[in-house]
């Protein structure tokens, strides 16, 4: 699924390990999510929407 | 969007301050903790303790199955010696509490490596069934009737544990 994930993560100064610190997943899994190769699982995707303070349609686009 | 940010910032605090309560409670080390009767105890030697009791335990049954001349305590004593790293490791596997360990990801279920770790396990049975099939057929065409049966058995096994799996899923899911 498409996303804004790696754009929305940079404009906030994070790097990969951190945001996956931030929500208890491993950096490859936040890698993979940017890169489109992997769909997160509903409440991963609301901690994400959390974590940048918007809504889950504002970060990924099916 | 105001809201979105105060429930951001509670989450934030809320999470913080559960995980500072808690790591100053237990705190996080390399092989994390157990609970035991009510208690907060390293889990290593609790791994260690249960994987010797478990492997003293399996090597006696194994020397008394082992058909070798030898003599029975020094069966089970090899038996047990041989055991006893892995199912140490089981044993910790099994008890210890994942937020108490260094580096473990909260939520490890939600990772893209469970993903890859299930897609291996089903392409490798498919392929594990393909080959002993296979190999079956190749056995019975050169007159290895005995081998052939084997492979046979072993497919229909793997198929049969299939379904056996497939049954538990599908009824364990129902809500």
């Amino acid at each position: 699924m498409d996303n804004r994930l790696a754009e929305l993560r940079k404009s906030r100064g994070w790097s990969q390990e951190q945001l996956a610190d931030m929500l208890g997943v491993s950096r490859q899994t936040v890698i993979s999510i940017e890169k489109g190769r992997f769909d997160p699982s509903l409440p991963l995707a609301f901690r994400l929407s959390d974590a940048f303070g918007l809504t889950i349609e504002d970060i990924f686009r099916p | 969007m105001a809201k979105l940010e105060d429930r951001k910032r509670r989450l934030a605090t809320a999470e913080s301050n559960q995980s500072e309560t808690l790591e100053k409670k237990v705190g996080k080390s390399s092989f994390g903790r157990v609970r035991l009767a009510g208690r907060s105890v390293p889990a290593l030697p609790v791994g260690l303790a249960a994987g010797l009791v478990i492997s003293l335990v399996l090597g006696m049954i194994a020397a008394s199955l082992m058909p070798q001349p030898m003599a029975w305590g020094l069966k089970a004593f090899l038996a047990a010696v041989a055991l006893f790293p892995t199912v140490s490791a089981l044993a910790w596997v099994l008890c210890v509490d994942r937020s108490t360990v260094e580096g473990a990801d909260q939520y490890a279920e939600e990772n893209v490596e469970n993903r890859w770790v299930r897609q291996a396990a089903q392409v490798s049975y498919l392929v594990c069934l393909i080959l002993v099939s296979l190999a079956a057929l190749v056995s019975d065409v050169l007159g290895e009737g005995q081998l052939a049966l084997a492979l046979f058995l072993v497919a229909v096994g793997m198929v049969l544990i299939f379904g056996l799996v497939y049954v538990v899923v599908r009824f364990g899911s129902r809500g």
